[in-house]
């Protein structure tokens, strides 16, 4: 970034990072309460299975890399295969290796590779092409948070204390 | 690029999936939730919705102090919710506007009364709310699916619409 036209008013990656660590908290004290016998559940046909919304949560951190080491992500060189873990202890191992990755990446970003335009695509098909920042907290953040919220209604309808989020559940937290 | 810049870019884009499920939410199911611990459907959307306003007291006062009494949404109909939404959007869009980088190093406090629940700048609060409705909205997805109304795309597709 220059220093005479800066072309954010404040860091990125530092508040990225404080707002990462939060959220991850509060996803893991979500992903530990995911019994390994539920991971099939599923609340309704056509949605995700409980393990499968879990480990796609997880997941999602580490999309940090594949949005700020590269230009572009294309569906169509990706050889994918979704993490499918044993038990729930894997489940919270594979989702701590991915966050500690992301805010590695983080750290080691500087701002100027936020403002780079960066392309979802699959093969000649583009999905949508945004700066760094935006794919971070919108394709990144929010949609973390967006799966976490359908988590949390799994949770519930399987009599499972739901943690305190953004302010107490009906289970947690007082105001 | 201001900050205000980003915020009005990211509240346009969360707009358009949300008021899309707003749309498809039918009076009749407005008194059901999943789980007696549960929201009810009227409560989680009327939230989701109300959300989309809070910047404006966010941005414009100092503080919410919920002991001077707060406007909840009551809808009757999906029309009524759906206005509440486009309303507190169209609040929330011009305090943004008219918001200047300093706004955002300012102090901003929730209360009630004398009990401090959150004393923070007006920059950590609006970038929370984001998050805060993503969740919410996250949820009301859910609640959709459970009463076979179609999950509109919001960050990819959806089981029903939509592709990649």
């Amino acid at each position: 970034m220059s220093s005479t036209t800066p072309a954010l008013s404040y860091s990125l990656g530092a508040s990225l990072i404080a707002e990462m660590e939060q959220e991850a908290a509060v996803a893991r004290k979500c992903l530990e309460r995911v019994p390994a016998e539920k991971f099939d559940w599923k609340p309704h046909e056509k949605s995700m299975t409980f393990g499968r919304l879990g480990s796609h949560i997880a997941e999602m951190f580490g999309w940090t890399p594949a949005t700020l080491q590269n230009a572009e992500l294309d569906f169509a060189k990706m050889d994918y295969k979704p993490f499918d873990p044993p038990t729930t202890a894997d489940l919270v191992d594979f989702f701590d290796k991915q966050v500690a990755e992301a805010i590695d990446v983080l750290r080691n970003t500087p701002d100027e590779v936020f403002i780079e335009d960066w392309t979802l695509r699959n093969g000649e098909q583009v999905y949508f092409t945004m700066p760094k920042a935006v794919v971070m907290r919108s394709f990144v953040m929010n949609h973390i948070i967006h799966h976490r919220g359908q988590l949390s209604v799994y949770l519930r309808l399987n009599d499972i204390s739901v943690p305190a989020l953004y302010g107490p559940s009906a289970d947690e937290g007082a105001m | 690029m201001a900050i205000k810049d980003e915020f009005i870019d990211e509240i346009k884009q969360e707009s358009v999936s949300t008021r899309k499920m707003l749309e498809r939410i039918p009076a009749e199911s407005f008194d059901w939730k999943p789980h007696e611990k549960s929201m009810s459907m009227k409560r989680l959307a009327g939230l989701v919705a109300d959300m989309f306003g809070w910047f404006e007291f966010m941005i414009d006062e100092d503080e919410l102090d919920f002991a001077k009494g707060y406007e909840q949404p009551d809808p009757k109909t999906t029309k009524d919710l759906v206005a509440w939404f486009d309303k507190k959007l169209a609040a929330s869009l011009k305090s943004l506007e008219n918001a200047g980088d300093q706004v955002f190093s300012e102090g901003w406090k929730l209360r009630n009364g004398d009990d401090i629940y959150m004393d923070t700048t007006k920059l950590a609060v609006v970038r929370q709310t984001f998050s805060h409705m993503a969740h919410h909205r996250g949820q009301l997805s859910v609640f959709l699916r459970l009463k076979d109304i179609p999950v509109p795309e919001i960050y990819g597709p959806s089981a029903d619409e939509g592709s990649m």
